[in-house]
């Protein structure tokens, strides 16, 4: 088994729409002064973002196949380029209708696909899982380039499910620190690409693989001993041939929730990698759902490429039962290999590995 | 090696034959079969119907399976269907609009993958699993999935498509352990076909 597909397989940021602003750019501003997105709104701390019109699922999504439409022409205008699109409620508010179905229509006629988009509905970890199927898909020669899209917004549907759970935090949330209370929701739209060949555009790393694994034991509630965020993440390492000590940077998942970071903790102990810097990007967008994956990849392949770890804002005290070396400060380190990983209801655990170029490092 | 199985409100397919008709007096046909089956396995009464036609299914499917020789995390389960957890989405949405209650338990299964999920929990799956909305399930990418699962990752594959709407219900899910190929493709799409419940 885990025979290693040789085909390589390269990954680069497209756009990315969040509480942060409306590009890579933009984001990448806020994360390095260390300023969150989320504010308080109608009595809930949550990561908006402006200007979205009507409905929100819809003025979102038109914003982002925009900027796909402009940007990836090219890509487009080739007959074998795969789209995925990753979310877990599409346009709920359209309700009692099919909201994946619309959605559906307008991307595949707006982008000009001849084939209808594939759609991952995972929870938590449909971004990474869509990531990790573009890159079989592309490896196994299916397809030679694969645009993958996240997206998810706040809806009262969502934010009163997480209320019912006692889930949400009545501040900015902190991760993995001892007086985390719970999530704050975001929303966000973000893609990238894959793609058999180097392109020649920054922001561009190699895939080396990915991995998801279930934890067999509950639907809403994570591992007590993070058995699957653990064989996600070992079957990701062996897929790469690679060992923990060869990690520079683990993104990981960091909800905030007590039992998430507590099991993460938990599973990075069990893998050896309680020495390696880790952060969540939580604190600065909410937890985008569906588009967290995509747009938490984007940000990791930025810290990647700057040589830079960002503070994994809202730590302040250790709040775990075993160490971590959670990020307290932005820091200049030579950054070849991240684990991004993350974890999700229905007891799904995803991971992925992304390297530093050879020419880059 | 490939089997299938179709359940429904009707009738129960296993491979070729009919493997048990609904006698239609029981309110709901699910536990009707969780009680022909013997099942012991008290969550059940808590799933979304969903999960219950998954697992159903998949108890009748494992009679034609020797599932022994593999490892937990061999076997890679793909699930997909059109209209996501539509159902229970309105279900939860009415708790707190109609009812003014907001209910935890609905809302845990206003995932589609939760249905992968409770499938794992039942018979112990550590290994992948997917959950894709596609228009049908002739849309559905089993060969590129499943053959990239064998060919790679795993020794089997668990796949099929779930559908609960308040007009539909049903379940159909192969297991293979060798690649796929167009004809199978044909065969499948065949096979949900002819006893398809549309």
């Amino acid at each position: 088994m885990d025979r290693m597909l040789s085909n390589k397989v390269f990954i680069r940021s497209g756009a990315c729409i969040s509480a942060l602003g409306n590009s890579v750019d933009d984001a990448w501003l806020k994360l390095q002064s260390n300023t969150s997105g989320i504010e308080l709104h109608a009595e809930k701390w949550e990561g908006r973002i402006k200007g979205l019109e009507g409905n929100r699922f819809n003025s979102l999504l038109d914003r982002i196949l925009d900027s796909i439409k402009i940007h990836e022409a090219g890509i487009l205008l080739q007959e074998d380029t795969q789209l995925i699109v990753s979310t877990t409620k599409a346009n709920i508010e359209e309700m009692p209708e099919n909201a994946f179905q619309s959605m559906k229509l307008k991307v595949q006629s707006v982008l000009g696909l001849s084939t209808e988009p594939i759609i991952v509905s995972n929870a938590c970890i449909s971004g990474i899982v869509a990531i990790n199927l573009a890159a079989d898909f592309i490896k196994m020669e299916n397809c030679s380039k694969v645009i993958v899209l996240g997206i998810d917004v706040l809806s009262e549907f969502v934010s009163t499910g997480f209320k019912a759970l006692f889930a949400l935090s009545d501040s900015l949330c902190k991760p993995y620190d001892k007086h985390r209370k719970g999530i704050n929701l975001g929303e966000a739209a973000a893609y990238v690409v894959l793609s058999n060949s180097v392109e020649s555009i920054s922001l561009s790393a190699e895939y080396l693989a990915g991995a998801s694994s279930n934890d067999a034991n509950h639907i809403s509630g994570p591992s007590r001993t993070g058995e699957g965020l653990y064989r996600a993440i070992k079957k990701t390492l062996n897929r790469a041939s690679l060992h923990a000590d060869d990690i520079d940077f683990v993104q990981a998942h960091g909800t905030a929730t007590l039992y998430n970071d507590e099991m993460e903790s938990i599973a990075f102990n069990r893998l050896g990698l309680t020495e390696t810097p880790s952060n969540s990007f939580k604190a600065y967008i909410g937890h985008t759902l569906g588009a967290a994956g995509i747009i938490e990849t984007i940000f990791a392949l930025k810290c990647l490429e700057e040589n830079t770890l960002i503070k994994s804002l809202g730590y302040g005290e250790h709040g775990l039962s075993m160490p971590m070396r959670i990020v307290d400060q932005n820091k200049t380190s030579q950054l070849n290999t991240v684990i991004k990983s993350g974890s999700g209801f229905g007891g799904g655990n995803a991971a992925l590995i992304l390297k530093k170029k050879v020419e880059q490092q | 090696m490939m089997h299938f199985c179709k359940i429904s409100a009707d009738e129960v397919w296993l491979n070729e034959q009919l493997y048990f008709s609904s006698s239609g007096k029981d309110v709901d046909w699910k536990k009707e079969i969780y009680r022909a089956l013997g099942l012991t396995y008290p969550k059940f009464f808590k799933m979304d119907d969903l999960s219950k036609m998954t697992v159903l299914c998949f108890e009748i499917l494992k009679t034609k399976l020797n599932l022994e020789g593999y490892e937990d995390d061999a076997i890679s389960v793909l699930l997909g269907n059109q209209n996501s957890s539509l159902y229970t989405d309105q279900l939860f949405a009415d708790s707190y609009q109609v009812k003014q209650q907001a209910s935890p338990s609905l809302f845990v299964y206003t995932l589609p993958n939760i249905t992968t999920g409770e499938l794992a929990i039942k018979n112990k799956f550590y290994g992948e699993n997917l959950f894709l909305i596609a228009s049908s399930f002739e849309q559905m990418p089993f060969k590129n999935w499943v053959n990239k699962e064998l060919n790679n990752y795993s020794k089997a594959c668990l796949c099929g498509w779930v559908e609960k709407t308040k007009t539909q219900e049903e379940c159909f899910l192969f297991f293979t352990d060798q690649l796929l190929t167009q004809v199978d493709i044909n065969v499948l799409n065949k096979k949900y076909k002819d006893h398809g419940c549309i």
